[in-house]
């Protein structure tokens, strides 16, 4: 919200600068989020000039060079660009050392070789908010002949001008409000009260403690309501003479309030109105609708009018919409509105959008005569919906969406109705019409001595307490027995109901600088847990292997899953829809990590960076048929693609990212975790090479896969090495990982190692012969492992040859070649019984 | 001149001759040979031992031992030029060995990175369990329940738009910010209870100052007497901890459903006095001079209660929360510009902030 500082200070003027009244307002609560300089940051050298003549430019069609009277002793030539300068015109002048509101000082100038000294300005320029045409034409005298302290013949409609004081070389600032700082303020959803000028000087003078002077409205005595009844359908309706209102949605429309005024003159407003609404942000109109605005911003209150004599039927009902239902609002923009939606109807239909905007058919114009002010107090939510399904949003509806409290209507109706009579002459005709609820019960609240000091830890004195709650308007007495009893008018604040919300009042306003800084006395011993700690290590452990990590987006989409080839019903494709996603490329979640990896390696390609190795740990989500909430598990993902080692001086020839480099990190993450991982290499999923992936297993239970991505997909994503990939579930790792680890003596007695190469057939896999060996039952056997493959001279068509290198050791002798060799001896013959293993040579 | 003073003489005279042979020896091969000349079963030295039988009874004893002697030199000679030798060439060989260490290193094992993310994540989790708060997660599809109605986040609260949360279903979300944690925390564990709890979080807002998910970090700390002012002063360390030196915080009014008092939480911009560095106004703080960090402050009763567990009955206990975007912490720390540089994952973005 904008507010004007000089607006503000009317109210509430605690002497402080603007930066000092920045603070106050920050540290109580009422965050600024900026200073706004509405017009010049100094009002020197802007005055006002009188154009004596004025000549085309010699080299210039555009330009014009004016001989301008500014009071000084002679003249000023200016040279100006504006198609609407002219002779007779009284004009802002920026004279030499001028600074303009952008920053900009005026210098003597050249312009296409003719001097200028100063700038005739336009409103734009001056940063008035006004629309801007040309120059700022603030009168004109009709003749030019009245030079030297001529007075203007005639005067546009400038808001904010003060035309009696429009004379040659008056300071700018005398005749037009150059303006001055204006305040934007955050106004929180819990405080709907602050949205008006009023109470934000009351929320100062309860921060700085300055005299809050008391509402212009205060004395302003309300026609009496007239009697309502209820018509035939229930709904309490109400008449005066020439409107009849009717509430027929009265959940959502608790009050309804209107005043009808008769011999109204519409014409501009006074220079003070529209210079605040200006300053407010706010655009001038004609009196009667700027009173509505302004009295809007003054008691945060929204109001409208309307045109009595284009009510069809000078009736008003207030209702739900039906399905289907359209409204033409005073943007000119007709909308068609959700069911429900709170609407204003006269005979001839739909004239406003309840709270929200009004209509285009009676808007208060130029014409009016006859004017009905409506007041109307809305159910919050219901106002928040409909601005947001037709996206709509005015000052009117970022106000009554927070729900104002009932009281607040009779605020705008004494302030319009002051300011009809001030501005536009007119009075109300007769009584006022009030349906709903008039008021509710005050919340009176006990708020015991020590508990401030409970909640906040320190002592803030029971005078200082009762100090600062009165100045917020509550009422407050003190028991003598350390309990205060407070007592909140319901016009002032909805969202006080219990003492911890008066603790938070008292906090806030003594300071929030005075709170002491300590430490929980009986704190424990914070700790991350074994599993959390090997959370982090799985993830080191792969970033001290060389990957980056990455982090993905949550969110998914099918064409991610179509292109990995996965058939319908495929588990990845249970994946949980956003109902109201940001895009359809995000539009449900991720079932797996593999496509935010791909399209991640697809764009660092794209920038010319293909040796990429990548690891995510994060979540993917799965559907849960019969559960309301999805599964989740936490998921390694691992992309590599091209160079793994780069060719070195030292160590020439490179490796590139293959299948292998993949199930080694596996290997490397069971030995981390301890935990033994299986790779089954039976049938691997649709979109890994058919010859290169396989399925992790743990426990005989499949908890990822590993491989290489089928080359067809790789060059979906212009990936052209072969992209090693792997995907685990981490949940199920670190489930199954073992506690902590006791010690076991190990023997001192020294290995043996042998040894055996086998021929097997290509359809045995690797991990077959080491298992029968392992299940050989050689009780000396420590280890097996896999030297060397051989293919080629000497081994026959579809066969290779495995080289073993077994490790036995006896835990109570040094063991002897000739028991090793006799224990390779009975793992041969389990190989060739088991695996069809002959020795080789 | 007797035999044995003959033999004596003779001895002596090998050794002399034996050592100056050993002396000018520079191989192992050589010394070999020297070895073989002197000691070997044809040389004269252990001949003539042999021959020390054939002198008179008492004689043998004195041309004996000095024989003995004599070859004990010997040998000793030979074991010490031995060793100078191959220490000799041992060091020739190491400077034949000689690498050019300025030349790179190899094999090149390629190095590995963090995510910023990830890294701020752990500092922040690790100054938090200095303080006394151990580490908990949450699931990030989340009822209506937790994420609001619990929270004191009432059916009507603007925050449950469509417009501004991502749903499931009517009663499920896409969590909107980690505290729905908070009251499953509660449910599960009994006070007193001092948790942390980082994720990732939810919101319909997509810019250069927006990304549709993001991550906080919660702290919740619930025990009888536990006060504002220990907020403060642990949100103090943190600020210390996490931005370095001596720094200040200041809370500011503000409004949550959820705490009562609300605050938000500003550090004093670590990189700049006053709002200025050397003649420039402070890009961090743009001259603010405070840095808007996190929201927080004493858990509202309601939410308390939601809890529906005796031990957290708002007249037992009471503590504070509060919750801070990782997104924020780690783009004051490393002045990163544009939020959705965290998304695209560039390797230069990854391999920089290593």
């Amino acid at each position: 919200m904008r507010v004007p500082q000089e607006w503000l200070l009317r109210y509430c003027n605690p002497g402080l600068s603007t930066a000092e009244l920045e603070d106050a307002l920050t540290d109580s609560g009422t965050k600024v989020e900026a200073i706004h300089q509405h017009g010049p940051a100094s009002t020197d050298g802007f005055v006002v000039g009188l154009v004596l003549s004025r000549e085309q430019h010699p080299d210039a069609d555009r330009l014009g060079v004016c001989i301008v009277d500014t009071g000084g002793e002679e003249p000023a030539q200016i040279v100006c660009g504006a198609p609407n300068v002219g002779a007779g015109q009284f004009v802002p002048v920026a004279q030499i050392g001028a600074v303009m509101p952008g920053g900009m000082k005026i210098k003597k100038a050249k312009l296409r070789g003719v001097e200028s000294r100063g700038m005739i300005c336009s409103a734009k320029e001056l940063e008035l908010g006004l629309e801007s045409d040309g120059i700022l034409v603030l009168a004109t005298s009709g003749d030019a002949a009245l030079s030297f302290g001529g007075r203007p013949a005639a005067q546009d409609a400038i808001p904010g001008l003060d035309a009696s004081k429009v004379v040659v070389g008056a300071p700018l600032a005398s005749v037009l409000s150059l303006g001055g700082p204006v305040i934007e303020l955050e106004i929180t959803p819990n405080r709907p009260d602050s949205l008006g000028v009023y109470e934000v000087a009351r929320e100062l003078h309860a921060a700085t403690g300055a005299p809050l002077r008391p509402q212009k409205w205060a004395g302003v005595e309300l026609p009496k309501p007239v009697a309502s009844q209820v018509d035939a359908s229930g709904a309490p309706t109400a008449s005066v003479d020439g409107l009849t209102v009717t509430l027929t949605e009265h959940e959502r429309c608790q009050r309804f309030t209107a005043i009808v005024y008769e011999n109204v003159v519409v014409g501009p407003s006074p220079p003070w109105l529209a210079a605040r609404l200006v300053a407010a942000g706010q655009r001038p109109i004609n009196n009667v609708v700027d009173i509505t605005n302004y009295v809007m911003l003054e008691t945060g209150q929204p109001l409208h009018a309307f045109d009595l004599d284009r009510l069809g039927g000078g009736t008003l009902e207030v209702y739900a919409a039906a399905e289907g239902e359209e409204i033409t609002t005073l943007d000119e923009e007709t909308r068609k509105v959700p069911a429900g939606t709170m609407l204003i109807k006269d005979a001839d239909g739909p004239t406003s959008i309840g709270g929200v905007m009004g209509g285009a058919r009676s808007e208060v114009l130029p014409t009016t005569t006859r004017v009905a002010v409506e007041v109307a107090t809305w159910h919050g939510p219901s106002i928040h919906a409909t601005s947001w399904a037709l996206a709509v949003r005015s000052e009117a509806s970022s106000r009554n969406e927070k729900g104002l409290p009932v009281e607040q209507a009779l605020d705008a109706q004494k302030r319009a109705l002051q300011l009809m009579h001030e501005l536009a002459g007119a009075t109300p005709s007769g009584p006022m019409i009030d349906l709903g609820t008039r008021s509710v019960p005050a919340t009176v609240l006990q708020l015991p001595g020590p508990f401030c000091k409970r909640v906040l830890g320190y002592d803030v004195p029971e005078r200082r307490q009762i100090e600062l709650l009165k100045a917020i308007d509550l009422g407050v007495e003190s028991s003598g027995t350390g309990v205060l009893t407070v007592t909140i008018p319901p016009r002032r604040r909805n969202d006080l109901t219990r003492p911890i919300d008066l603790v938070e009042e008292i906090a806030r306003l003594d300071g929030l600088g005075n709170v002491p800084a300590t430490l929980p006395a009986l704190r424990p011993a914070g700790v991350l847990t074994d599993r959390q700690k090997a959370d982090r290590s799985l993830l080191d452990l792969l970033v001290g292997r060389g990957l980056s990590e990455v982090v993905g987006w949550s969110f998914g989409n099918t064409t991610q899953l179509d292109r990995l080839g996965l058939e319908a019903g495929h588990p990845l494709r249970a994946a949980v829809k956003i109902r109201n996603p940001m895009s359809s490329e995000l539009g449900q979640l991720r079932t797996t990590l593999l496509p935010s990896l791909l399209e991640i390696a697809e764009r660092n390609v794209s920038r010319g960076f293909k040796d990429l190795r990548f690891v995510e740990l994060g979540t993917t989500y799965r559907d849960q048929p019969g559960s309301e909430l999805p599964l989740e598990v936490r998921t390694l993902g691992v992309l590599l693609t091209g160079e793994l080692l780069p060719s070195t001086w030292a160590t020439p020839g490179s490796a590139k990212a293959d299948a292998l480099a993949a199930t080694e990190l596996i290997r490397a993450i069971g030995a981390l975790l301890r935990v033994d991982l299986e790779i089954e290499q039976g049938t691997p999923p649709v979109y890994l090479h058919p010859g290169r992936g396989a399925t992790v297993l743990l426990g005989g239970r499949e908890i990822g896969v590993v491989g290489e991505l089928h080359p067809r997909i790789s060059a979906q994503y212009d990936l052209t090495d072969p992209v090693a990939v792997l995907e685990l579930s981490a949940d199920a790792l670190l489930d199954a990982m073992p506690g902590r680890v006791q010690y076991a003596p190990f023997a001192g007695f020294p290995p043996v190692t042998q040894d055996l190469a086998v021929v097997i057939d290509d359809g045995v896999p690797a991990k077959a012969v080491v298992s029968a060996a392992r299940g050989s039952g050689s009780a000396l056997l420590r280890d097996v492992r896999v030297f060397d493959v051989y293919r080629g001279a000497g081994v026959d068509e579809g066969k290779h040859s495995l080289a073993l290198r077994l490790t036995f050791r006896a835990e109570d002798r040094t063991l002897t070649e000739e028991e090793a060799t006799a224990a390779r001896n009975k793992i041969l013959k389990t190989l060739q019984a088991q695996v069809g293993a002959v020795a080789r040579g | 001149m007797s035999e044995s003073t003959a033999l004596l003489e003779r001895v002596q005279a090998l050794q002399e001759a034996a050592a100056a042979q050993i002396e000018t020896t520079t191989t192992a091969a050589e010394l070999e040979e020297v070895r073989v000349a002197v000691l070997g079963r044809k040389a004269e030295l252990p001949n003539l031992l042999r021959g020390v039988s054939e002198l008179p009874p008492a004689e043998r004893g004195p041309a004996g031992k000095a024989a003995n002697v004599a070859r004990g030199a010997i040998e000793r000679l030979l074991n010490d030029r031995k060793a100078e030798l191959s220490q000799a060439e041992e060091a020739k060989k190491l400077v034949a060995d000689r690498l050019d260490l300025t030349l790179p290193g190899a094999p090149q094992l390629p190095d590995g990175a963090l995510h910023v993310i990830t890294s701020t994540w752990r500092d922040i989790e690790d100054v938090f369990t200095g303080l006394g708060f151990s580490v908990l997660a949450g699931r990030e599809v989340e009822s209506t329940h937790y994420n609001f109605d619990a929270l004191n986040t009432g059916p009507t609260h603007p925050a449950r738009a469509e417009t501004d949360t991502f749903y499931v279903s009517d009663n499920v979300v896409l969590r909107t910010h980690t505290s729905p944690m908070q009251v499953r925390a509660m449910e599960i564990y009994d006070p007193p209870l001092y948790v942390v709890i980082p994720g990732r979080v939810y919101r319909r807002d997509y810019d250069a100052t927006h990304l549709p998910q993001f991550h906080q970090v919660e702290g919740l700390a619930v025990e009888p007497g536990i006060t504002l002012s220990d907020l403060k002063g642990t949100l103090l360390a943190f600020a210390k901890a996490i931005f370095g030196g001596e720094l200040d915080i200041r809370l500011r009014p503000h409004f949550f459903p959820f705490t009562e008092p609300s605050v938000e939480i500003d550090v004093a911009c670590f990189n700049c006095t006053d709002g200025w560095v050397g003649g420039d106004r402070c890009p961090v703080c743009r001259g603010e001079q405070w840095l808007e960090i996190l929201g927080a402050g004493q858990i509202d009763p309601n939410v308390l209660r939601a809890v529906g567990r005796e031990e957290y009955h708002p007249e037992r206990v009471q503590g504070f929360a509060f919750g801070m975007g990782i997104e924020r912490i780690a783009m004051l720390r490393s002045g990163i510009p544009d939020l959705r540089l965290y998304i695209e994952n560039d390797v230069r973005f990854l391999e920089q902030l290593r």
